[in-house]
């Protein structure tokens, strides 16, 4: 914590998905819910609270998707373009 | 699965490291000044600022490669999420090309505005800062004091600031 925001929340998803996956609300809204509460009850300067969400993933760093390293065993997202938005991989 | 966060300071750091780029230099604070909420959530007016290149159809993108880019954009929070598009080369953003809320949640706002669990949305959301600025104290005395004002001119309560 060097930056150290007057209060934080962590959540252990990749970034660029802090708030979770496309089209789930449902926890979109809980993870929001959690950082607005901590707005509410965090006491202490730099206080931080973890939240306890996994992603079920390998999470991969933006390095390693544009290098094609650790994919896994489905070949994962950088492969194949989007197929909502037909976007070639990184 | 469960896995270790990953420690994106360390891999940077290799990186730069690795590409020949002297050491970066992190901000570190020892400080952090806590300012209670003075009013209960569902009377806060809540403004929300992201950090990853995410800017309005109406303007052009951001340079997905920039550096030192202090660029802010005024987000109205009637707009839609469809409406935006991001550039930025330092993050996985697929997922939020399909749908934004995944770093920017403003339908997820909204509805709390509505709902009563916020007092309302600001009157402008942000978009901006988008990384690897190199002139802190650029940011330190000037561009942070500038947005502190733009809030405190908009009466915002409680700020949610979103990195990318």
């Amino acid at each position: 914590m060097q930056v150290l925001p007057p209060r934080s929340v962590f959540v252990n998803h990749p970034m660029g998905n802090p708030f979770g996956r496309p089209r789930d609300a449902k926890m979109q809204r809980e993870i929001l819910m959690h950082v607005l509460d901590h707005a509410v009850h965090a006491r202490e300067h730099g206080e931080l609270k973890d939240l306890p969400y996994q992603w079920h993933e390998p999470i991969l760093t933006i390095m390693e998707l544009k290098a094609g390293a650790g994919l896994g065993e489905k070949g994962y997202r950088a492969r194949a373009p989007d197929p909502d938005t037909g976007k070639q991989p990184l | 699965m469960n896995q270790e966060p990953v420690r994106y300071v360390e891999r940077l750091n290799e990186q730069y490291q690795s590409l020949g780029y002297p050491p970066y230099r992190w901000t570190i604070n020892t400080e952090a000044p806590f300012t209670p909420l003075e009013k209960p959530l569902n009377e806060c007016r809540v403004s929300m600022l992201v950090a990853g290149g995410i800017s309005h159809n109406s303007r052009p993108g951001f340079n997905p490669d920039a550096r030192d880019d202090l660029r802010l954009d005024e987000i109205d929070p009637a707009w839609q999420p469809g409406e935006f598009e991001i550039n930025d080369s330092y993050y996985d953003h697929r997922d939020a090309d399909r749908d934004l809320n995944v770093i920017f949640p403003i339908d997820r706002l909204r509805e709390l505005a509505e709902e009563g669990v916020i007092g309302e949305v600001a009157s402008r959301l942000w978009s901006g800062f988008m990384g690897r600025i190199y002139k802190r104290s650029l940011v330190m005395e000037e561009a942070a004091p500038a947005f502190a004002r733009s809030l405190l001119e908009d009466r915002v309560d409680l700020l949610v600031l979103v990195p990318g």
